[in-house]
């Protein structure tokens, strides 16, 4: 009889815990509902800006800006996010897919979300074109920003080609099908038409700029002569609201977005242990010629805004 | 030994004897109701702990694997233990050992009364509190397997712990054998960097 009273005892015991577990689990629940709706989406722009999706593999895809479209999309969707910080690490990249990512910042403070850029070691060119689609800017006094302009890289390899004895006959349907072909010299006609298309993604270039920093268009011109500034200067000079880390770029976005107390931070492209385990990885012929091509090009520091790739139209 | 309350005592204070007449009676829907609530009733702290460390998204998932896993582990693991304690000489049936392995988690379910007081200390102690709880109820379970591996067989416990720790032993050798073939495979491969 004493071991099945023991045993109720032990129930009951067992019992009032489920209960009372269940109670402070419902008073967890909605103090994380209340910090739920503080929360402040953080988004990583990392390396060089292109399009696409990047990296894929069976279980996921990640790089590209097409993944940070995606992470845009569900920061707008989701109402808790009331604020939105962009972690900009890049050295800009392709026009396009800056242009891609600008207008969808845009969209995103349309649907009244506050964007606030936090900027790291470099957030040049196309970095900066993202920076200026948002509605403050924090960079740290030594990061390297700026570099507003573009270039078209060409490399004419002919005199090369003919010490190996390689000459490549072409049948095309224009006389320009094959411009910036390596084998042979641009014509000044072609030369003119690449021109045209360089000063014209500059003016959109300038445009973002202006538009986004409240600047005159001359006044963008005379900074954007492609050179790269400090975080200091670019601070001086209006291109850059703060100086201040990733968590001084929080708090601002926290004050413009009117959360009181400590908002709840939500990354997106965060790595996860599943993403180090089933995530994809470079190949190692990718990688190899990656290497090859940089060391040819003398840029395997990347910590020079912008690499050249020669098949991308750049933004510098 | 009467009704399921006088059995689980027997469990929780007098091992021994308890795993002698659970692996002679073999009553398999005790050993199951016994089985599911240890199961059920720790899962009860596990959403609620995933829910306070804010991993809400992943508490079902959690307590899915949790449950299947943990009958899978029931039946794969008697079966895989009962044929280890055979070839060890061992003469129980493998409907005993399943049947008191089902008991064998019944301590699991004072994680939730542990788990609530550890809520009521200080933060500086509640996780300590918590973990030492675990490990305290792991020993406790793993003891109760280890008794019921000697009842169920007449093992020495010697033995008893061998047929336990077989099927990890076998795994980590297994594991070091492939790392060693794909070490010696990747050591071939040309160096490209």
């Amino acid at each position: 009889m004493y071991k099945k009273s023991v045993m109720l005892v032990i129930g009951i015991l067992v019992l009032l815990s489920l209960i009372g577990l269940g109670f402070h689990g419902l008073g967890a629940k909605e103090k994380g509902k209340a910090n739920q709706s503080n929360m402040i989406a953080i988004i990583y722009v990392d390396g060089v800006i292109i399009g696409g999706r990047g990296q894929s593999s069976v279980l996921m895809e990640q790089g590209g800006t097409d993944q940070i479209i995606k992470q845009i999309h569900q920061a707008r969707d989701d109402e808790s996010v009331k604020a939105v910080v962009l972690r900009i690490n890049s050295p800009g990249g392709s026009a396009a897919a800056s242009q891609e990512v600008g207008e969808e910042l845009k969209k995103l403070r349309g649907k009244g979300k506050v964007v606030v850029t936090s900027m790291a070691d470099v957030a040049a060119s196309g970095g900066y074109w993202l920076a200026a689609c948002t509605d403050k800017i924090y960079a740290n006094p030594t990061t390297m920003t700026g570099s507003i302009g573009v270039y078209m890289p060409y490399a004419n390899w002919e005199e090369l080609y003919k010490k190996v004895g390689i000459y490549q006959e072409k049948i095309k349907s224009g006389p320009h099908k094959d411009i910036l072909s390596p084998e042979r010299q641009m014509t000044n006609e072609e030369r003119e038409i690449i021109q045209i298309m360089v000063d014209d993604i500059y003016n959109q270039f300038v445009d973002v700029v202006a538009e986004g920093r409240k600047l005159d268009k001359e006044q963008v011109r005379k900074l954007a002569d492609g050179r790269i500034y400090t975080g200091n200067q670019a601070k001086q000079l209006g291109l850059v609201d703060e100086l201040g880390n990733m968590y001084d770029a929080i708090d601002g976005a926290s004050q413009l977005a009117g959360i009181v107390g400590k908002p709840t931070l939500k990354e997106f492209g965060k790595q996860s242990p599943w993403n180090m385990i089933f995530g994809p990885s470079e190949k190692i012929s990718t990688l190899v010629e990656n290497f090859l091509f940089q060391k040819a090009q003398n840029q395997l520091n990347l910590g020079i805004p912008l690499e050249a790739l020669p098949e991308k139209w750049q933004v510098k | 030994m009467g009704n399921i309350f006088e059995v689980l005592y027997d469990v929780l204070f007098q091992p021994k004897i308890a795993m002698q007449i659970i692996a002679d009676k073999k009553n398999v829907s005790q050993a199951v109701v016994v089985f599911f609530l240890s199961l059920l009733i720790p899962l009860w702290a596990l959403y609620f702990g995933l829910q306070e460390a804010g991993m809400s998204a992943m508490i079902h998932f959690f307590i899915g694997f949790k449950i299947v896993s943990g009958m899978f582990m029931w039946f794969i693991g008697t079966a895989v233990w009962h044929l280890i304690a055979e070839f060890l000489g061992g003469r129980g049936t493998g409907l005993g050992l399943f049947v008191t392995l089902g008991f064998a988690h019944f301590p699991q379910v004072f994680i939730v009364p542990l788990w609530v007081f550890a809520t009521l200390l200080p933060v500086s102690l509640k996780s300590i509190v918590m973990a030492v709880a675990a490990l305290v109820i792991l020993g406790w379970s793993f003891f109760l397997i280890i008794t019921a591996m000697k009842e169920v067989y007449q093992f020495s416990t010697v033995k008893a712990v061998l047929v336990i720790a077989t099927p990890l032993l076998v795994a980590i050798i297994v594991c070091g054998i492939a790392f060693a073939f794909i070490g010696s495979a990747l050591t071939q491969m040309p160096m490209l960097l």
